[in-house]
């Protein structure tokens, strides 16, 4: 049982304290988002959102 | 993505305005196919697909400029512009969108014949549930959302070299991988990490920007600021202590100047004329503050002097017009007009007699001027009293003036006076009354270099007390900072965690998305395939086909045929994995697409009886639909026979020669006879499409 929850891959989510989950799910969001440029400007915007949810 | 249309207008060798091209869409029948002869524009085809996307081409796709017709260039007049477009319908995430690109050129009387008018322009529109169109400018975006570009070469390709994917170059390679990571969600994970580092690094660049240092030194500052402090206070301690005593001094030594007959005269003049100095210096003072107060309450009034002949004036000339005083009121006259009679008794109705109610209502104004007038009379008075009280300022001004210089000149003389005793005493021939003299003179010299120091050092002291308060706020303001410090701190070490985190889910994701790859892609490739080979995939997603009849692994040397089916079943591996993602309901962010078309152009070109066959069986169950374009040859046999069920559409791409006695070719669909190959009527070669009756 515990090792299949090791393998599932959002364990390391699931598990992860409330702030660093929503950086998490945030980060992917915008991630996914501008997934289709190439290099895309996204630095403040992750920070800004680590700054939200760590305050 | 799920395709729906594409319409042609003079694109490559396609004259005019192509019929729609409909593609089939059913779950059973979910192939369309584009039947053709070699060069009537199957790879133009694919490529009007890839050109409306993403403004790009298939590998070998030779004069990618020429987008616009030639026949139709040829046809136009001289300066005429001659347009080509794709026109694309599709579906996607239940929005419907129509995505239309446009070349244009310019007929030109040298060769070739034609110039660019510029760029190609896109134009999308989509619509939602509501049915309601939206423009949309960010073509490039959207479409990116929807099937990014470096993925369609997956879904939109040259059947011939489909097997690149297995033998890539190294860019290729590196492409491929980041393809496959983005289909499969991967290459989000990978960003976020990259991404996710480059934030932590600058969250402690601000943490090292509000350390502990700045607020230790100003500590330090603060403290040696305030030993100075002590330092002064003291002296200034001293310094009163040492002024009380010199006055002790003084006070005995003129006690025993009174205490001596012969000098004891000069003595109790002089404390006369100290005293009388004493008194004439307050008085001095006191009339001092009497000016500032009076300046400061007063003065204002010599200002208005001007105001106040602006103000006589205005009256003035109101009463010259007869507008002051009004000499009727208001009350009055509304009382009338209410009435609806004159006082002479005519009617004031506004409708029998308008012209003397508005005779009377001219009255209104007047009286109107009443509120003026008793507000000039009640500020009369006010500039009346304001000239008054200019006048008085400087009346008073001149007394205390007066008054100061009186003082002045009585401390003066008796400053002099008491120059006069001093020097009479100091010159006295008795040794004790000029010796008590001079010790007087010490002690006076004395104190008043006291004095002058207290003051310097009370200045000392005001610009520390205000530099110590400086330092202070700037000491809150840095313990404010260590509460910053100690967010950036936790701000980091979250990201790191964010960080660590990602990691772990991006290696569990590729290691079980590899794992589940090999697994399809090998299943697939058993199931078509008749080698005893089986395909792995490497850690960049490259693909290769294994041997272990020997014992160990070692890599094969595959036949084209062979890599080329191995590509098709990666190709439909990764379809049914990202599908079969996108069905979760608990899944990390990937692309929104759950449906992918598959655009082949010949695909079964170099195979053999056996493979056309398994892949015919196959595409059409790997993609959510499929459109193929056929010669003949690669259509003919098992591939027709293999697909006959799945086929919702078909087309024919008829190729017009000029040239004469060409050989013919034709196509025959559901018991109708299509030809592929006819004589032009002019002078052009050029291909038109035509569906398929009766599928």
């Amino acid at each position: 049982m515990e090792q299949s929850k090791e393998q599932d891959p959002l364990e390391p989510l699931r598990s992860a304290p409330e702030p660093v989950r929503r950086i998490i799910d945030g980060v992917l969001k915008l991630e996914k988002e501008r997934l289709y440029q190439k290099s895309p400007h996204i630095n403040d915007d992750i920070i800004r959102l680590i700054k939200e949810h760590v305050k | 993505m799920k395709l729906q249309s594409l319409q042609l207008n003079n694109f490559r060798q396609f004259y005019g305005k192509s019929p729609v091209i409909v593609f089939a869409g059913d779950r059973d029948r979910n192939v369309t196919v584009i039947h053709g002869c070699n060069g009537a524009g199957k790879t133009a085809l694919l490529n009007a697909f890839t050109w409306v996307l993403y403004g790009a081409f298939t590998r070998g796709f030779l004069f990618a400029d020429r987008i616009v017709n030639n026949r139709a260039i040829r046809e136009a007049k001289g300066g005429e512009t001659v347009e080509a477009w794709v026109e694309l319908r599709f579906e996607d995430d239940s929005r419907r969108y129509i995505l239309r690109k446009t070349a244009q050129v310019l007929r030109t009387q040298d060769e070739p014949g034609w110039t660019l008018k510029g760029e190609a322009v896109s134009y999308l529109q989509w619509a939602g549930d509501d049915g309601k169109w939206n423009s949309e400018d960010a073509v490039g975006d959207v479409v990116g959302r929807i099937l990014p570009q470096d993925l369609h070469t997956y879904f939109f390709f040259d059947g011939e070299r489909i097997e690149r994917l297995v033998q890539p170059e190294k860019r290729e390679r590196a492409d491929m991988a980041s393809a496959t990571k983005k289909l499969l969600g991967i290459e989000i994970l990978d960003r976020a990490e990259r991404h996710l580092g480059s934030a932590k690094k600058e969250l402690e660049r601000e943490l090292k920007s509000i350390g502990d240092p700045e607020t230790v030194r100003l500590l330090n500052e603060k403290s040696s600021l305030e030993m100075e402090r002590t330092k002064i206070d003291e002296e200034q301690g001293q310094i009163a202590i040492d002024l009380d005593g010199h006055r002790q001094r003084i006070a005995a030594l003129e006690g025993r100047l009174r205490d001596l007959k012969e000098v004891a005269s000069f003595q109790q003049r002089r404390d006369q004329l100290n005293s009388d100095l004493k008194s004439r210096r307050e008085t001095l003072g006191q009339s001092k503050e009497e000016l500032s107060s009076l300046v400061s309450a007063r003065a204002y009034s010599v200002f208005l002097d001007g105001a106040a002949e602006r103000f006589r004036a205005i009256i003035e000339e109101l009463r010259q017009r007869g507008e002051l005083p009004a000499g009727i009121k208001r009350q009055f006259v509304e009382d009338l007009l209410k009435r609806g009679q004159c006082i002479c008794g005519r009617s004031l109705n506004e409708h029998n007699e308008p012209h003397s109610r508005r005779e009377v209502e001219i009255w209104m104004q007047r009286a109107g001027l009443q509120d003026v007038e008793e507000k000039a009379i009640r500020m009369g008075g006010e500039v009346k009293h304001l000239q008054l009280m200019v006048q008085e300022f400087w009346e008073r001004v001149d007394q205390i003036q007066q008054k100061r210089q009186a003082d002045r000149s009585e401390i003066s003389r008796i400053e002099d006076e008491l120059d006069a005793i001093k020097t009479k005493l100091s010159n006295s021939p008795t040794e004790e009354i000029s010796g008590i003299q001079r010790k007087l003179d010490d002690a006076m010299r004395s104190i008043d270099e006291l004095n002058i120091r207290f003051g310097v050092n009370t200045g000392a002291l005001r610009s520390l007390d205000n530099k110590i308060l400086e330092i202070q706020e700037a000491i809150t303001k840095h313990r404010a900072n260590e509460a910053k410090q100690a967010l950036a701190q936790a701000r980091v070490s979250h990201a790191d965690e964010a960080i660590r985190r990602i990691v772990r889910m991006r290696s569990l994701i590729d290691s079980s998305f590899r794992k589940e790859l090999v697994k399809r892609v090998r299943k697939l490739f058993d199931t078509m395939s008749y080698t005893p080979y089986y395909p792995d995939i490497a850690d960049d997603y490259s693909l290769r086909l294994l041997d272990s009849s020997g014992g160990s692994p070692l890599p094969v040397a595959a036949s084209q045929g062979e890599n080329q089916i191995l590509s098709l079943a990666y190709i439909g591996s990764i379809i049914g994995q990202a599908r079969e993602y996108h069905a979760k309901k608990e899944r990390l962010p990937g692309p929104d697409s759950s449906t992918f078309p598959v655009v082949m152009d010949s695909p079964f070109g170099s195979l053999g009886p056996t493979y056309r066959r398994q892949i015919a069986d196959h595409i059409p169950r790997l993609a959510d639909q499929l459109v193929l374009m056929v010669t003949n040859t690669q259509w003919r046999g098992e591939v027709e026979q293999s697909m006959a069920g799945r086929i919702g559409r078909s087309y024919v791409l008829r190729y017009f020669t000029p040239k004469e006695n060409a050989e013919r070719d034709s196509v025959e669909i559901k018991g109708v006879r299509y030809e592929l190959i006819e004589a032009s009527p002019n002078e052009y070669e050029y291909t038109q499409i035509m569906e398929a009756a009766d599928v």
